[in-house]
């Protein structure tokens, strides 16, 4: 079975309005498409008896001990916790930049399908929405309502300000004790050394980090042509620009940045992946996968 | 530079429209919402500047496409002197070579006849009211306002005889541009430009408007004999012997050639002879010629026509003598080895058929009662005649006669100066020096003299050169001779001294006369001079001379006609008759004791007779005219890298087509519409290139971020 990725396109997928549906198409495709169960890899284990009261879902009702006993018991359970998954979400203005579909739309649809695939996964999942300052927080949760509560909560924000991702980044890495994972879905215009500080500070909280770098295809390949005005999103700065000489230039520029960072990471163990909107979100799921298939 | 269609001049300002252009495509640029202009920042500087420079590259060639496109169509017009185009004012000077090399003559004609149509073509095309003039070596330098009467003038020019370089007329004409009234300046330089006549270096060619046009005559023959030499070998002319004469012939072509010599005297030809010259050498030869009648004569070397006429005649003219009689008053009148055998000897080594000198001796004794105006030359050898005696010999010198003292060294001094040292003939004694003793003794060789200090010019000494002789005159011995001394204020000339520095050879005139004296003896007891070379050519220069004038000077054309002889008795005027029609006069005038009569400048080649009354008598002098044969020269030189910025022309097709390009100017649209399109197609690949080069300097930048997924 082909999965809804496959069908539509990122971009077309991502302008569906309803981020939760869009989020369980893409995931339930994408496991379809893995052959397995999408329960795999869960554990449930009993924890203890309570008392039966009113409300109770009856199929947590232990008959066994009812028969045995005439008792009303209730068996509860422990629901296992495999890791914590932080989403770091850049809702900067730069985010905005992209057609038909925008940086922040595809990262917005793209960490909502993971916080669902992670809540699948009976992971925890939270959100934490940056942009030169920490927009929202939500804790990582393994709840189904908790992956509606990422949805809203992403769904709320538009791109706004500029990009601060090093104070995300260290605020995570102050914040949250326990090991985890954390995504960060950023175009990461900041300054490379504050973006590796906030990385190195992570690694020293022995947090696995993936960072997917969003990138617009209009950004990487530059395709404009005559003289123009550009304005910076984030800035509102203009500059005169003549495409066609600057392209040389600014595509190395673009290239080294990357490469700075790729090499940075790879140095910190850190994951990185150059994400262009245009790719199908089940290549960043399956890196995702292949990711928390490490952590076990 | 000059426009022919001015108002086309306007469309300059569509240079602007570029800039324009480039100026709202900049300020209307659209903009464009990016993430972030980090990285554009980053390379805007150095990308920008690039840009700049690419943009204003490009700029710049559509405005300059446009510029020229514009001035295109306004017809430009480059006039290489800078004068206004079509101005009404125009002068010209054509300089026309005259010289008689011009008359070489080809199977188009002579070179004369070409410079002439060149001429022609050059003023043919002035208006009314230009300035113009010819200038040759004969013309007076004027410009005329009636070029047209100019033209018609040029058919009645023909080559000269004259030999004169290009640099006075080319002065003359520089001069009168100078002095011109006129917008547009020409002048043409019309000539074969011989090496040796184009003599332009130096000259101050800046004069504002001034275009110099030289026209080179050029000609197919290769080939010319030359006489460049004929000139007598023989000391005198005389009825009685032979007269010898040398002819030189050059070859100037680069192939050997052969000609027929006639030697004429008057119109009687003389002698006849062929003569082979190499190429670029000279052949000479000698031939004898008999006078059957004395007087004066005319001898004319003539060599067969060739391509150049002029230099094939040669002539001189000679005063012919029955025979030329000499007095020898010697000690004894008669003798075998007399005092005066050796210079006898020399007068006349073969006897008096070998020269025609007829010799007659006598002793002092004789002198007087003696008419000696027969005598061309006395020579008083070793004797002193007394005062009885003397006096003939001062007659005979007053009156225009030559004398000739052999002094005996061991003649008494105060004897000598008392009858040959006093004042008697018009105030000047008849010996030029005094004697003060003697110099040296046979028997003391250290006292020996030789002679130094030989004035060569002289012509005594002129036929010692000849044939290129050398001789060593200290190789002559004087044993013992005379101790002269040269009284102050006297006007004598020592033609040579003994190596003591005492005068050895003294000349002055005296009266009409002239007297040359020899402070020794001739005679081999006392010197060997007798026995050296040089004795027998010093002999005969010395009657040579004396007896002149037997031969006249001889002239080059353009040399001044003049006749000098003693103030004493000399007419007023003196005539000069080329022809029996052609008889002009002057006047004398008086100089250094001389009366000079001026004829001017001799113009054609051919001979002359200057008449004039001396005492009561009608006396003749023949002068002879020559060309200068250097001019006959075929050596030439390319003229272009002597004048500064100057044009030079062939035919009289390319002539008209520079005249053209001169005064109306050379037409630019084309060039300057070639150019716009270069432009054009430069500013195309250029920014092609920018454009696609960027491109590929993105490829070769590396490739863009993937995912790396």
């Amino acid at each position: 079975m082909r999965g809804i990725s496959e069908i539509l396109p990122p971009d077309a997928l991502a302008r569906l309005a309803n981020l939760g549906l869009i989020a369980r198409w893409v995931v339930e495709g994408f496991i379809s498409g893995l052959h397995a169960s999408p329960y795999h890899g869960f554990s449930v284990e009993f924890a203890e008896y309570r008392a039966y009261a009113p409300g109770d879902d009856l199929r947590h009702l232990d008959w066994k001990a009812l028969a045995k006993s005439d008792r009303t018991y209730v068996k509860k359970y422990h629901s296992e916790t495999n890791t914590r998954v932080h989403l770091l979400v850049d809702a900067s203005a730069s985010m905005g930049f992209g057609a038909p579909v925008t940086k922040f739309r595809y990262a917005q649809a793209l960490a909502a399908a993971l916080a669902y695939l992670m809540i699948l996964q009976q992971d925890a999942a939270g959100v934490v929405l940056f942009a030169d300052r920490i927009l929202r927080v939500l804790k990582p949760k393994a709840t189904m309502q908790h992956f509606r509560d990422i949805a809203a909560a992403l769904d709320a924000l538009a791109p706004q300000s500029t990009t601060d991702c090093s104070q995300a980044f260290h605020r995570v890495a102050e914040t949250v004790k326990a090991r985890g994972l954390v995504v960060v879905l950023s175009d990461l215009y900041d300054d490379p050394e504050r973006i590796r500080l906030g990385l190195r500070h992570l690694r020293f909280r022995k947090h696995e980090v993936l960072l997917f770098h969003i990138l617009d295809h209009r950004e990487i390949a530059f395709p404009y042509g005559a003289l123009s005005e550009f304005r910076d999103l984030e800035t509102n700065e203009r500059i005169q620009v003549h495409p066609v000489a600057h392209r040389p230039a600014y595509t190395k520029a673009l290239s080294a940045f990357c490469d700075g960072l790729r090499r940075d990471c790879s140095n910190m163990q850190v994951d990185y992946q150059v994400v262009d909107t245009s790719v199908s979100f089940d290549r960043v799921l399956a890196r995702y996968l292949a990711r928390r298939k490490r952590l076990g | 530079m000059q426009f022919l269609h001015p108002w086309f001049l306007l469309g300059l300002g569509a240079a602007a429209l570029p800039i324009l252009i480039h100026l709202v495509f900049t300020m209307r640029a659209r903009v464009v919402d990016f993430p972030s202009l980090r990285f554009l920042r980053q390379v805007d500087r150095q990308v920008t500047r690039w840009r700049r420079i690419q943009e204003l590259l490009l700029l710049l060639l559509r405005v300059l496409a446009l510029l020229l496109l514009a001035l295109a169509l306004a017809g430009p017009v480059w006039k290489p002197s800078g004068g206004s185009a079509g101005s009404p004012r125009t002068a010209a000077v054509a300089v026309l070579d005259d010289s008689y090399s011009m008359g070489l003559r080809d199977a188009e004609g002579t070179r004369f006849a070409r410079g002439q149509a060149l001429a022609r073509a050059a003023l043919v095309s002035l208006r009314p009211g230009d300035a113009a003039a010819v200038l040759t070596s004969g013309r007076e330098p004027r410009l005329t306002r009636d070029p047209a009467a100019l033209v018609e003038s040029l058919d009645t020019l023909k080559p000269g005889a004259g030999d004169g370089t290009l640099r006075p007329l080319v002065e003359a004409a520089l001069k009168l541009l100078r002095g011109a009234q006129a917008a547009q300046r020409e002048l043409y330089l019309i000539s074969d430009f011989q090496r040796r006549a184009t003599d332009l270096a130096g000259i101050d060619w800046r004069i504002p408007d001034l275009s110099v046009i030289l026209a080179p005559i050029a000609s197919s023959r290769r080939d010319n004999l030359s006489l460049t030499a004929l000139e007598p070998l023989s000391p005198f002319a005389t009825t009685a012997a032979p007269f010898r004469v040398r002819v030189a012939v050059a070859n100037r072509g680069p192939e050997p050639s052969g000609k027929s010599l006639k030697v004429r005297i008057d119109d009687r030809v003389a002698a006849e002879s062929m003569v082979f010259a190499g190429g670029g050498a000279e052949s000479v030869a000698s031939l004898d010629l008999a006078f059957d009648q004395p007087g004066w004569r005319t001898v004319t070397a003539e060599l067969d026509d060739d391509a150049l006429a002029a230099d094939n005649v040669r002539r001189f003219c000679v005063e012919v003598r029955p025979s030329l009689r000499v007095l020898f008053v010697r000690p004894e009148a008669a003798g075998a080895m007399a005092r005066s055998f050796y210079l006898e000897k020399a007068l006349n080594p073969g006897g008096p058929a070998d020269t025609g000198v007829h010799a007659d001796a006598i002793d002092a004794r004789q002198l007087e009662g003696l008419d000696l105006a027969r005598y061309a030359v006395v020579f008083l050898v070793e004797t002193l005649p007394d005062e009885a005696a003397a006096r003939p010999l001062r007659a005979h010198v007053a009156g225009g006669g030559s004398l000739v003292i052999v002094v005996d060294p061991g003649i008494d001094p105060p004897a000598f100066n008392g009858i040959l040292g006093a004042d008697a003939v018009e105030g000047e004694p008849l010996a030029p020096v005094r004697l003060a003793g003697t110099l040296g003794s046979e028997r003391e060789p250290g006292s020996y003299q030789g002679l130094r200090d030989v004035d060569l010019g002289h012509p005594v000494f002129a036929r010692l050169g000849q044939g290129g002789a050398k001789l060593d005159w200290g190789a002559a011995v004087f044993f013992r001779v005379a101790r002269a001394v040269v009284p102050d204020r006297s006007r004598a000339h020592v033609l040579a001294r003994f190596t003591s520095g005492s005068p050895a050879i003294v000349e002055h005139r005296c009266g009409a006369g002239r007297v040359l004296l020899v402070a020794s003896s001739l005679h081999t007891d006392t010197t060997t001079f007798p026995l050296r070379v040089g004795f027998v050519p010093f002999v005969q220069g010395l009657v040579a001379h004396l007896a002149a004038p037997a031969k006249a000077e001889g002239l080059r054309v353009g040399e001044r006609l003049r006749l000098q002889i003693p103030a004493a008795g000399a007419p007023p005027a003196a005539k000069l008759a080329r022809s029996p029609r052609d008889v002009r006069e002057a006047a004398a005038v008086s100089s250094g004791g001389f009366a000079v009569y001026d004829f001017g400048p001799a113009e054609e080649p051919g001979t002359a007779t200057i008449e004039w009354r001396a005492d009561g008598a009608v006396a003749l002098r023949r002068v002879a005219i020559n060309v200068n044969p250097e001019e006959g020269s075929l050596d030439i030189v390319d003229p272009l890298p002597l004048v500064p910025r100057a044009h030079r022309v062939g035919t009289a097709d390319e002539l008209k087509a520079l005249i053209a390009r001169i005064r109306r100017g050379t037409p630019l649209s084309t060039p300057f519409l070639v150019l716009a399109f270069l432009l054009i197609l430069a500013e195309a690949l250029l920014a092609n290139r920018f454009a696609f080069g960027a491109g590929r300097r993105a490829e070769a930048a590396g490739p863009a971020p993937r995912d790396t997924g």
